[in-house]
């Protein structure tokens, strides 16, 4: 997993990194959000995210104590702010290609293209950890099993603390 | 629960950060550097980075992640 998280690090980094490259080198860099409601939107789904990591948290303490009953629900309420999160930002991207923001365009390719994967990666840790609270609760996998999952949806929380800033952040209208 | 409330804590100074009438870079420097803050408390205490062994390991993720800000900061010049 750790390889995994490494790998997909440089992708990260290499997309943020032109993001903010074509952000910094063009001063008439569309900036689309408001405070209110784009950046409270945004906000609301970095509390959900971070909050989605402690319940993980919660999920490993609770393996590692060989508690399954609370490990399954600590990972149950994971599960469920992934699926939060993936709902709000939907709702934000239809509010967006309302507002006109379309992916043809430069700023739009690269801002559906970045918040785009991470959403993909966190369709993908719902699913994932899904097959793991199931398997938790009918007495499946180790507490290193559920350790895996947790270092997986931590990184996507990870990931998304430079999202927000560098893509919702640096592009509030003035 | 006190790293996460730290997390949350440095998420509304990031938003109050727009209340400030800064310069993109300045306020690109100041989101960066709370963000890595923000990662590196994820890393060291929720990805139990802290309980890694070998150590030499922790030091080359450490190394790889100084990497990927050093060609971050040499991009952008």
């Amino acid at each position: 997993m750790w390889l995994f998280v490494v790998s997909d690090v440089m992708t990260f980094a290499a997309l943020l990194a032109v993001y903010t490259a074509l952000r910094m080198a063009n001063p008439e860099w569309p900036r689309p959000f408001t405070l209110h409601p784009a950046i409270v939107f945004s906000t609301a789904m970095t509390l959900v995210l971070l909050t989605s990591s402690l319940t993980m948290v919660w999920a490993v303490e609770a393996m590692r104590k060989t508690d399954r009953r609370a490990a399954a629900r600590w990972l149950a309420a994971t599960i469920l702010g992934g699926v939060a999160f993936i709902a709000l930002h939907l709702t934000e991207w239809r509010h967006l290609l309302h507002d006109g923001v379309s992916p043809s365009t430069l700023f739009g390719s690269v801002f559906f293209g970045i918040t785009g994967l991470h959403m993909a990666h966190v369709a993908a840790g719902t699913l994932y950890l899904s097959a793991l609270a199931t398997g938790v609760a009918r007495g499946k996998f180790a507490a290193e099993d559920v350790e895996t999952g947790g270092i997986y949806w931590h990184f996507v929380d990870l990931v998304w603390m430079f999202v927000f800033p560098l893509v919702y952040l640096m592009a509030v209208r003035g | 629960m006190k790293v996460w409330l730290a997390l949350i804590a440095l998420t509304l100074v990031e938003v109050a950060l727009l209340r400030v009438n800064a310069g993109p870079a300045v306020m690109l420097a100041l989101l960066v550097g709370l963000s890595l803050v923000k990662a590196g408390m994820i890393a060291w205490w929720f990805m139990h980075l802290r309980e890694f062994r070998p150590r030499p390991l922790v030091w080359a993720l450490l190394f790889l992640a100084l990497c990927v800000a050093l060609t971050v900061i040499g991009f952008l010049q």
